[in-house]
């Protein structure tokens, strides 16, 4: 007989000997249940943080940049790669790093999305890190020091680190800033003016004048989520329970269509609050062409940077799956980074010419080796810019 | 229908709760309709090839019962028909290849045939889901009518034994005798059963998606790169599988099974601890049970079983285990791992006949030292038969092996394991499996606290309820993002 039967032989014994079920009042029910459930969700709350489970939510919303670093959190990484780390008490993906820039210090900032950012690897694996430990074991000796510092955060477009060098970086007075450009940064700056949904972020277009300006309608249109809601934040930082939940909200809404449909047809009628809150309107624009929006937010990257006498260098990321839109992106901001004068790099035939290219991807993002090469790419033009 | 995905988080309830809403008639005919359903949602047109093979079973079982003096003939003609479909749907491009690959070597050798293909033809067949274990109840039901067992008379009803939902794509493999029995009865609503099977679901989820899930991810970084494990890698990823498996294919059973039980019905067990089985002969007695007793019943009691000369019973295990190897894939990688089996049940054999005819050995017998020894070489044997199955070709598995044996330096093998939610998971694990076993002696021999927490478990519906949604929760958690069918599914 198996185990599970025996028990339940053994239980269901029990329970005719005790038939205490019968006569519980229903308020001592609901008192245990309550008792049980906030014991349970201790318990794995506890747990949770000791598995290193639920601890990959480190995204807040921003009303400025739509979303960004939550500062301080504990994070244990296994989406893709690994890495177990907190983020510093300003949000970066980095060390704690003073405002204030230490003397005989350089610094560089590093820009860019989840490729900068590097959470697939541990910190002191990414390009950033190792870039930061060569410059210093180059010129450590002769008492110059260097900072890099990572800026980076996942999902950002060329606009949002527009945005972040003139808000948050100018601070940190960098002598030079590195932008990694990715794939799919050029559509992330626009927005399809016909579309009622969209991320809420800023996006930029270029008006019937042919003015540079920012789309702010969908942030402006979501402000509900940007409100301060101290339970949201407090759950946000320190519940893996919540992380839990909320990643696999997200995976379920990106695998299986019937879910999201579901989903949000249930808030809308149960808890409209909760409902899908991505609303849209329609832009006061035609249709842009993104590559000239994205060259135009590298040109005031670069305005920016001057601004503050800072270097400018654009790095592409490889072109690995040789997609051909991707590489004439590169060739563009090739020809802008030589006519501008900006330092320019793009990390493809690094990819290409690899003995054992896959080694320096996990999957979508750079391996250890792969920041490894990137880094070692880097430090040249780092150099010359900073010598210039 | 994946058992592990959101489609049959839906499902499942939806037609539980619609089944005991029903009377008994509307509650087998929701099932049949659920059950193509199931296997519809896959792949639509080979609902209809499922319908088209029960309804010529149906009639063969018919066939062999009207017809007794030409039973046999008819029987060879059902048979020929069942495996003739499985052989085209799975072995299909199997056989040319080998075939292919037998003229290349002729060619090689003898310079005959003058012309072959540069490359194998392949048909590309795209595999019905299940196909070999809808193919072994056909079998076993022919057989049993054949042998005096009285046909289904009900078209539906033998449709929805064939098609039946919890079991369709891996099995348990059912006895129709026993499904029949379960058809006919009256069922009413029993909550024992009922919890039972919300246990069974929970348990199943837990090992596929926490343990199998994640270890299946350990296991793929050292079997998709060989060359570059260390030693410990090699061990890791070697017994990392030989887990895996275990916890893939009895999660998708216990989910199987308590499905079942929510609508009350009750599958046959098809795991019962193998790993502490202490020799090979009681590992297949623990493992895929309704797999070996079909092959004891429907393949090597026909060959002549044990009441054969040494010789005979020897060769009997062999063919038996290497179709059995066949039955689970069509390379010949599985045909290995069927003949490693047998030749293991072979030597098995051997040892226990020495040691019956050896007084000093049978001595040994008894001592604790003697069980636990066999416990571990037995696993230690299927350890390196789950490479067989889970390398993709022969060089393959000689190169994990190689692995095995070479003293190297360990490296993202170990590193993914450790990283990973595993070494928590497993450890959970463990203690919950100890805990059961302690239960199970609690059962003879009452421990207070045991039997405390039995009891309070027994009456407490808040406690029930808490422990389930935290388990979910848990489950969640421990998930990882991507996921992944069910080994035995590709069988």
């Amino acid at each position: 007989m198996p185990v599970t039967q025996e028990l339940l032989n053994k239980e269901a014994t029990a329970s005719r000997q005790t038939q205490p079920s019968k006569h519980r009042s229903w308020w001592l029910s609901l008192f245990e249940l309550v008792a049980l459930t906030l014991i349970l969700v201790f318990a794995i709350e506890v747990f949770f943080a000791f598995a290193g489970v639920g601890q990959e939510e480190f995204l807040e919303p921003d009303p400025v940049l739509g979303v960004r670093h939550i500062p301080g959190k504990k994070i244990v990484w296994r989406l893709e790669g690994y890495s177990d780390e907190k983020l510093s008490s300003s949000g970066l993906r980095d060390q704690e790093r003073a405002i204030n820039k230490p003397a005989n210090t350089l610094r560089i900032a590093l820009l860019g999305d989840s490729a900068t950012e590097g959470m697939q690897v541990s910190l002191s694996e990414t390009y950033g890190a190792q870039l930061e430990a060569a410059l210093n074991r180059k010129y450590g000796a002769s008492g110059k020091q260097f900072e890099v510092i990572n800026f980076g955060c996942s999902s950002y477009s060329n606009g949002q680190e527009m945005i972040q060098l003139t808000k948050d970086i100018a601070q940190y007075k960098p002598d030079a800033v590195v932008v990694m450009y990715n794939r799919g940064d050029y559509i992330e700056n626009i927005r399809d003016p016909s579309t009622m949904k969209a991320e809420p972020r800023p996006y930029f277009y270029i008006n019937s004048k042919g003015e540079f300006s920012q789309d702010d309608t969908i942030m402006k249109n979501n402000q509900d989520l940007f409100k301060a809601d101290p339970v949201m934040d407090f759950l946000r930082r320190y519940s893996c329970i919540y992380g839990v939940i909320s990643h696999t909200n997200l995976t379920l809404t990106i695998n299986e269509p019937l879910y999201s449909k579901l989903r949000n047809t249930l808030l809308k009628r149960l808890m409209p609050g909760f409902a899908d809150k991505t609303r849209a309107v329609q832009a006061p624009y035609t249709i842009q062409d993104p590559w000239q929006v994205t060259e135009t937010i590298f040109k005031r990257i670069g305005d920016s940077c001057k601004s503050i006498n800072s270097k400018l260098i654009i790095a592409c990321f490889p072109n690995n799956v040789n997609e051909r839109q991707y590489s004439v992106q590169i060739d563009s901001l090739k020809k802008l980074a030589e006519k501008e004068n900006y330092g320019f790099v793009d990390l493809t035939p690094q990819v290409i010419y690899n003995k054992d290219p896959k080694s320096l991807f996990i999957k979508y993002h750079f391996s250890g080796k792969g920041h490894a090469m990137a880094a070692e790419q880097l430090q040249p033009l780092v150099e010359k810019a900073l010598n210039q | 229908m994946l058992f592990n995905s959101f489609t049959y988080l839906l499902f499942l309830p939806l037609v539980v709760a619609l089944h005991w809403a029903l009377p008994p008639l509307g509650r087998r005919i929701l099932l049949l309709i659920a059950s193509y359903v199931f296997y519809m949602n896959w792949m639509p047109t080979y609902g209809l090839l499922i319908l088209g093979l029960t309804a010529a079973n149906f009639f063969f079982g018919i066939a062999i019962d009207k017809y007794p003096h030409n039973k046999k003939g008819i029987l060879t003609a059902s048979l020929v028909f069942n495996l003739g479909g499985l052989c085209f749907f799975k072995y299909a491009d199997f056989l040319l290849k080998s075939a292919w690959s037998a003229l290349h070597i002729t060619k090689t050798y003898t310079g005959f045939p003058a012309a072959i293909p540069d490359s194998s033809p392949v048909l590309n067949i795209l595999l019905p889901l299940g196909i070999s274990f809808f193919t072994f109840e056909f079998i076993h039901y022919l057989v049993d009518v054949y042998r005096g067992s009285k046909p289904m008379t009900n078209f539906f009803w033998f449709a929805l034994f064939a098609a039946f939902f919890p079991s369709q794509i891996a099995g348990p493999i059912k006895r129709f005798q026993d499904f029949d029995d379960q058809l006919k009865a009256n069922h009413k609503f029993d909550f024992k059963l009922f919890r039972e099977g919300l246990g069974l679901i929970f348990i199943g989820l837990f090992k596929k998606m926490v343990l199998g899930d994640n270890l299946g991810r350990v296991v793929a970084v050292g079997f998709n790169n060989p060359l570059q494990m260390g030693t410990v890698d090699a061990w890791l990823a070697a017994v990392g599988f030989t887990i895996q498996i275990y916890v893939d294919f009895s999660g998708y059973t216990d989910i199987g099974r308590g499905s079942a039980l929510l609508l009350g019905y009750k599958l046959p067990e098809n795991f019962n601890w193998p790993f502490l089985a202490a020799s090979l002969t009681e590992f297949w007695r623990r493992w895929h049970i309704s797999l070996s007793t079909w092959l004891r019943d429907y393949l090597f009691i026909p060959m002549g079983g044990s009441r054969v000369s040494n010789f005979k019973l020897k060769r009997n295990l062999f063919i038996t285990m290497a179709l059995g190897g066949l039955w689970h894939g069509a390379d010949w990688h599985y045909v290995i791992w069927g003949m490693f089996h047998g030749a293991g049940l072979v030597v098995t054999k051997d040892w226990s006949d020495l040691v019956n005819k050896t007084p000093w050995l049978s001595r040994l017998r008894p001592h604790f030292l003697w069980h636990w020894s066999g416990v571990v070489f037995t696993f230690t044997f299927l350890i390196f038969a789950c490479v067989l199955f889970r390398a993709t070709s022969i060089p393959h598995t000689l190169q994990v092996i190689s692995r095995m044996f070479t003293l190297a330096p360990s490296s993202a093998v170990l590193h993914a394991f450790m990283v990973s939610t595993l070494p928590v998971s497993l450890t959970c694990y463990a203690i919950f499996l100890a805990l059961e076993r302690l239960a199970h002696h609690s059962v003879k021999q009452p421990v207070p606290i045991v039997h405390n927490l039995v009891s309070y478990w027994s009456h407490s519906w808040p406690a029930r309820l808490a422990v389930c949604v935290a388990l979910g929760l848990v489950i969640m958690g421990f998930t990882p993002e991507d996921v992944s069918p069910f080994i035995y599914f590709q069988f």
